[in-house]
């Protein structure tokens, strides 16, 4: 049972995909709250955090930190869909200025053994790239296929980047994401049936895949200008026209848009690597 | 007594103390390393060390007591698998990242944020005339947690070349990594790591 648990794939792909499943299912079919389905994304992540680091934090490192992140983001889209925040550009912005401000918070410790002037480059530079990709996130607010799509690809791209940056713990966390999101276009697919909400679906996915992102710019290696085509994954979504193709294909569609740019990172990303 | 059998009672009396006092030894880094050994996939044993150890030892032979404080740089870890080469089969079999690039990772010794590890000793335990064991704390990426060294051997005297006096000690510990949240990869990368670390030291 210890060798099962301790298995990567299960740890990262199928045991939170099963749990963003039961989840979804939850929400959607038997609490009939579809606007809450994002939820299940956050509960993918918890589930590939309970099996690889654990909920110890009496050392906060970035890991820690990020572990409270993806949570925290889970709360919010709990409480914006309570409340029925509509997605107006006052929030969006409000949300992104957050993330950044989180971003800052997740990489004291790094920056505190940087010298000065490249710690204030690093901060700059990651607080505005995580902004950057929360607030592009949230650019479908009322299509639930493609904001889904976009956390999909975010997630597994961003466990690829986490990889060529030499750590599978982050890589983990943000392929956990990607399955979570998996979890929640399957249900679509099946049903058949678009969700009520959709701005608030990518929140669990940048909020775990932008800091890590940059944490494997920082600490792994990973170029710089590798995690630059990400902020376009959300935006590439959107580049389809919203015919009225059934659910399953404008899924696959917006997911197979999404893939370029991801594609692209990692393709720079490898070649940075030395593996080329 | 006279003034003469004063100054010379009280000169005994101050070497005496001095012979006595304490000795600060500082660690000779060409000569000491925390080495390890951990045991992969239930096949192997990997076994590494850390390049860069420096610290201090405070010794008193009469007093049988002592401090140890050594500070170990963790990107200096070393297992023998340093980079893979574009191409190569490792780079290939493996991966584009070593193993000493991952073991510096956020997954096991996350040097970006914790370039240190540290370890200092509280007490120093004898048996007879002989130390045996050194209690202390090992903190490792911000946990601390009790760790005592078992002394194999431990000897102070002249460098045999040299003749400068010197100290040399092997010790030895077992711990477990997931005491200090290092859970990545149990149990196939086993949870237990065998401590072997030799010093040799000067006085300062």
């Amino acid at each position: 049972m210890n060798d099962l648990l301790g298995n990567p794939a299960l740890q990262g792909g199928v045991a939170p995909f099963l749990a963003a499943l039961l989840a979804v299912v939850i929400v959607i079919w038997l609490l009939r709250a579809d606007r809450f389905a994002g939820i299940a994304i956050t509960v993918a992540f918890i589930t590939a955090v309970a099996l690889t680091v654990g909920w110890s934090f009496e050392s906060m490192s970035a890991t820690r930190k990020l572990s409270l992140l993806g949570i925290g983001a889970g709360v919010l889209l709990l409480a914006a869909e309570a409340a029925r925040l509509a997605p107006r550009p006052a929030l969006r912005t409000a949300m992104a200025v957050a993330a950044a401000a989180a971003t800052l918070w997740l990489l004291l410790g790094v920056l505190r053994q940087m010298a000065p002037v490249a710690a204030a480059l690093a901060a700059a530079a990651g607080a505005l790239f995580v902004a950057a990709l929360v607030d592009s996130g949230q650019g479908a607010p009322r299509n639930s296929l493609q904001s889904g799509a976009t956390a999909l690809v975010l997630g597994l791209a961003g466990g690829a980047l986490a990889l060529l940056g030499a750590s599978a713990v982050l890589a983990l966390m943000c392929i956990s994401v990607g399955a979570g999101a998996g979890a929640v276009l399957l249900v679509q697919m099946i049903s058949g049936k678009r969700l009520a909400t959709a701005w608030t679906l990518t929140w669990p996915a940048s909020a775990v895949v932008g800091p890590v992102a940059v944490l494997s710019v920082l600490t792994g290696g990973v170029r710089w200008y590798t995690v630059l085509p990400l902020l376009a994954v959300p935006w590439a979504t959107r580049r389809l026209p919203v015919a009225r193709h059934p659910v399953w294909l404008e899924t696959i569609l917006a997911a197979l848009a999404a893939a370029v740019p991801a594609a692209l990172a990692l393709v720079l990303a490898w070649a940075g690597s030395g593996a080329a | 007594m006279n003034l003469a059998q004063t100054t010379l009672l009280a000169g005994l009396l101050s070497t005496a103390s001095a012979m006595a006092a304490p000795l600060t030894y500082v660690l000779d880094p060409a000569h000491s390393f925390p080495n390890f050994s951990i045991n992969h996939l239930g096949m192997t044993s990997i076994h590494g060390r850390f390049d860069k150890m420096a610290g201090k030892v405070v010794f008193d032979a009469a007093a049988r007591s002592g401090s140890v404080e050594v500070r170990i740089d963790t990107a200096s870890i070393n297992t023998g698998d340093a980079k893979h080469e574009a191409g190569s089969w490792v780079a290939r079999t493996h991966g584009p990242r070593s193993r000493d690039e991952h073991l510096r990772s956020a997954d096991f010794f996350n040097v970006a944020e914790f370039p240190e590890m540290l370890y200092k000793s509280t007490r120093f335990n004898f048996n007879g005339e002989v130390l045996d064991s050194i209690d202390g704390h090992l903190t490792l990426v911000g946990v601390t947690r009790p760790v005592r060294l078992t002394v194999a051997q431990f000897k102070c005297g002249p460098h045999p070349f040299y003749k400068r006096p010197m100290c040399g000690a092997d010790a030895e510990a077992t711990l477990k990594r997931s005491d200090f949240g290092l859970k990545f990869g149990i149990p196939a990368i086993a949870d237990e790591v065998k401590l072997q670390i030799g010093l040799e030291a000067y006085p300062e």
